[in-house]
């Protein structure tokens, strides 16, 4: 027999299958998922970008608007300019100074926040390239610089048409309202920061990291949104980059679409990408759950081909020993069916010649040849009792072997048991008389007809009454009674004998069987009564009982159908 | 056995991988976590108590409860810098997490005390001008040391002061400044703008207070006079009695900030100190909360200027205000 599991060709070939299933099932579901995710981090991030830039844009509008109204109220005269220009500040908080220049690049009216002392200079703007380009009529965007204050400005400036020559007008904006922009972006451990057309940050959440002015013109990225002045996803290859802490980003960026501006969104691929790798972690518990489950099934099926043959070899082991042991009861069957006709046989050449020993034992007892010596006539009343018990016992023995092997003719006739009851009582009277036994008889007049045989019935009958005489010391009781019990007919036999131990009743129906006490008493009982009169009376559809206390007698109880009464049920 | 040790690798593997997939990936704290930090606060002159009160309430917008997140411990102010570095001692022997110091003369007590005995503890100022020349700091990117702030930059808009106060005040004439501490007032600046515009200038520099109290004793103002509070810590102690002067004098007063024209000056023009103690207040939320250094956090110059006017004063005065004029004014103070 087989015992274990091992991983052998049978379950190594499933297994691999399995694996492989679930490593195809597994890419099948993670590639279009991570492509998924890395789509919509991108997405994310662009639509942040797009946020700030539109935000930068925004702010620079409005400057510029600010601006070109002003503009427009200084185009007559001077007059008013100076507190046209003192409300631009009051109105514009991000912008920190405001100059007018003249068709020959000289300043000639300037408002600012801090100090008149400087502004009288009277600078020449003339070869600036943002007055030059400005002049022309175009509303210009100049280079972000860090100030003296070590905050981000940038220079806007327009046209002026005024009536008194061609101006432009400038205005040094303060960028520190853009960091809040870029600095409460709620991104996790991302950062938003925006490069000018160089290269250079000019915007970031930390002040310090803009002061730094570094210059990122090296990153691919940069020069993608910068110089090509497209829009870069991030899903590239060579857009992430290492940043300056050393972490390796998933970014985008796009242009800002003023001052030639990009902004640009990172964040550590390890958090951006944190979905991707848990998609990847759960590919790989599914793989190891799967590899577990279908290991579990091959060693569940192992051990079910076990059992299964395990079983199959029980089976035939059984379907063996129950050919032996049919063998074998076809044996016992056989040799009981020899020893009851050699018992039969036996009993009935036995009894012939008991018979005539009897007769003969008889004839000289009864001095019917001479008279007998006193001494002779002892020997023989003792041979001929022997005898009468020998012929008693064969004619058991052959009722039993008849009963056996069914040769027991039953002569059922529908009849009255007030006869049989009525010689039963005569007989056992007669006998109780000379054991100094009261012997009673409480017969219910009228009882109902029964079928039966009459000689097996009476058999039956007297071998309970014998039983009661028998095992019934001098001066007892026996009492037979008859009734009506519904559709039955109950004889009884009480006594006040010996009664059966406790012990043994569950055998009293058994052939042979004698109680200890029974054996003590009287050693002549074969063992053979009892049992026939069951057999007999279950022949007649009816049943035995009896109740029994040791040393204070038994009721022993036939029970015989009422003619008649299953018929009519 | 040894399938024994692949199953239970397997299931450890399984499991430390499922509870990395589950609790791994969760947003990261901020660095320096979340508890009770004790402030002290050293109790200011009269004139700068409003950035005390403009970096509580920041602070408070900012998620710190009093008494569950932050503890504000009170150190006196003593008359001299001296005196003030025997409390900021004292307080010390109590935790401290940071302290914020308003004026120079507080900030360069709490520099001394700090750079001997605790150099790490992060000091935050407002309301100092050119920390740098006073050297609180290296420069104005990085401190260099245990010191950041927001400077109201006094010391470079008192020209500008100047140039406002003739634009509402054009009757004047000549300017009376008194100051002690050059770097501060930038009267340099003054000399220059008093200059370029045209206007005298009654300069005189007062040691101490006492020396205020002679000069407005005996000081005959005339007409087209204007006086302009300079912003030293010596000319602070006498901020009532010069607004008191001005008013008895009928002298225009120009004021640093908009407590003084709500007090009665004739107008302002500077930061606001509720302000800068707000911005002082993110300052110190970067490094409490975000475990920035103060040296990583440059000196940042106020957020905005504004330009006041008391209304009632100048009716007072006889000084008239034309709309024009009053058009470029931020805050009127109606009364």
């Amino acid at each position: 027999m087989k015992s274990g599991i091992s991983f052998t060709r049978r379950t190594a070939t499933p297994f691999a299958l399995a694996a492989v299933v679930l490593l195809v099932g597994n890419l099948l579901w993670l590639i279009p998922v991570a492509r998924n995710i890395r789509n919509q981090v991108s997405l994310l991030q662009l639509e942040i970008a797009d946020r700030v830039a539109t935000d930068i844009r925004n702010y620079f509008s409005a400057a510029v608007r600010d601006l070109e109204l002003s503009a427009d109220g200084i185009i007559f005269g001077s007059e008013k300019r100076e507190v046209i220009l003192a409300k631009l500040l009051k109105y514009n908080k991000g912008i920190d100074a405001v100059f007018l220049i003249d068709g020959t690049g000289t300043e000639i009216l300037r408002q600012d926040r801090l100090r008149k002392s400087r502004a009288l200079a009277g600078t020449d703007y003339a070869a600036s390239p943002l007055f030059v380009q400005t002049i022309a009529g175009t509303p210009r965007f100049g280079d972000i610089f860090i100030s003296e204050q070590l905050e981000p400005h940038a220079v806007l400036a327009v046209p002026v048409k005024a009536t008194d020559g061609p101006m432009v007008l400038m205005a040094e904006m303060n960028l520190r309202d853009l960091i809040p922009l870029v600095a409460d972006v709620s991104i996790e451990d991302g950062l938003v920061y925006v490069l000018d057309r160089r290269g250079v940050q000019v915007l970031h959440p930390e002040l310090s990291e803009i002061l730094r002015s570094v210059n990122y013109s090296g990153r691919v990225i940069a020069r993608r949104v910068l110089g090509q002045g497209v829009i870069v996803n991030g899903l590239s290859g060579d857009d992430s980059y290492v940043n300056k802490d050393g972490v390796k980003v998933f970014a985008v960026g796009r242009p800002v679409g003023i001052g030639n501006l990009g902004v640009f969104v990172e964040q550590p691929r390890s958090g951006a990408l944190g979905t991707e790798r848990q998609m990847a972690i759960v590919a790989v518990l599914i793989f190891i759950l799967g590899i577990g489950v279908v290991s579990v099934i091959l060693r569940a099926q192992g051990r079910l081909r076990s059992m299964l043959y395990e079983l199959d070899e029980i089976g035939k082991i059984l379907v063996r020993r129950d050919l032996e042991l049919t063998r074998a009861n076809t044996q016992l069957m056989e040799l009981d069916a020899v020893k009851s006709e050699f018992v039969s046989i036996a009993a009935h050449q036995l009894r012939t010649p008991l018979t005539g020993i009897k007769w003969s034992l008889n004839a000289l007892r009864t001095n019917e040849v001479e008279p007998l010596a006193p001494g002779q006539a002892q020997i023989v009343e003792g041979a001929y009792e022997g005898t009468n018990r020998m012929v008693g016992l064969i004619g058991d023995l052959l009722n039993v072997a008849r009963m056996e092997e069914k040769r027991f003719v039953f002569e059922f006739r529908v009849a009255p048991l007030q006869p049989v009851l009525d010689e039963a009582i005569a007989r056992y009277r007669d006998i109780g008389t000379k054991k100094r036994l009261t012997v009673l008889a409480e017969i219910a007049d009228p009882l109902p007809m029964v079928s039966y045989d009459s000689e097996k019935l009476k058999m039956a009958i007297d071998n309970i009454l014998s039983n009661a005489v028998n095992y019934t010391p001098a001066g007892g009781t026996i009492t037979l009674r008859a009734s009506r019990d519904k559709d039955h007919v109950a004889i009884s036999v009480q006594d006040t004998g010996i009664g059966i131990p406790k012990a043994q009743q569950h055998r009293v129906f058994s052939k042979f069987f004698r109680a200890g006490n029974a054996q003590l008493r009287n050693t002549s009982g074969t063992g053979l009564g009892l049992y026939l009169s069951e057999q007999i009376i279950a022949r007649h559809g009816g049943a035995m009982k009896f109740l029994s206390e040791e040393g204070k007698g038994s009721i022993f109880t036939i029970q015989l159908p009422v003619a008649g009464a299953g018929e009519k049920k | 056995m040894l399938r024994r040790i692949l199953i239970i690798g397997a299931v450890v593997m399984f499991i430390a991988a499922a509870a990395y997939l589950f609790y791994g990936g969760s947003p990261k704290s901020e660095k320096a976590g979340k508890r009770l930090y004790n402030i002290g606060i050293i109790d200011p002159d009269p004139p700068l108590k409003p950035a005390a009160d403009g970096l509580r309430d920041r602070l408070k917008e900012l998620g710190y409860r009093e008494g569950v997140d932050v503890s504000y411990v009170v150190i006196p102010a003593g008359k001299s810098v001296a005196e003030t570095e025997t409390q900021i001692t004292a307080a010390l022997s109590s935790p401290l997490d940071l302290i914020f110091s308003s004026g120079i003369i507080n900030a360069r007590a709490a520099k001394n005390v700090t750079a001997s005995s605790a150099p790490d503890l992060p000091v935050i100022f407002a309301v100092v001008s050119n920390p740098v020349e006073n050297k609180l700091v290296a420069s104005l990117a990085s401190s260099g040391n245990n010191i950041t702030g927001v400077s109201p930059n006094n010391d470079l808009i008192v020209g500008k002061r100047i140039e406002l106060f003739r634009n509402l005040f054009p009757g004047l004439r000549r300017v009376i400044f008194l100051w002690n501490d050059p770097i501060t007032t930038g009267v340099g600046e003054v000399r220059s703008v008093a200059s370029a515009l045209g206007l005298a200038l009654v300069e005189r520099r007062v040691a101490n207070a006492k020396e205020i109290d002679e000069f407005l004793a005996s000081f005959t103002p005339a007409k087209g006079d204007g006086f302009v509070r300079a912003t030293d810590a010596v000319n602070a102690q006498r901020a009532a009695q010069f607004l008191q002067w001005a008013l008895d004098h009928r002298v225009p007063l120009s004021g640093t900030n908009v407590g003084d024209t709500e007090k009665g000056a004739f107008m302002s023009y500077g930061a606001n100190y509720y302000n800068l103690g707000r911005q002082a207040a993110v300052l110190a939320h970067k490094i409490l909360r975000e475990g920035k250094k103060p040296s990583d956090l440059p000196i940042e110059p106020p957020a905005a200027l504004e330009l006041t006017l008391n209304k009632k004063t100048a009716a007072l005065l006889g000084v008239d205000i034309s709309s024009e004029q009053a058009s470029v004014v931020d805050r009127i103070i109606e009364d």
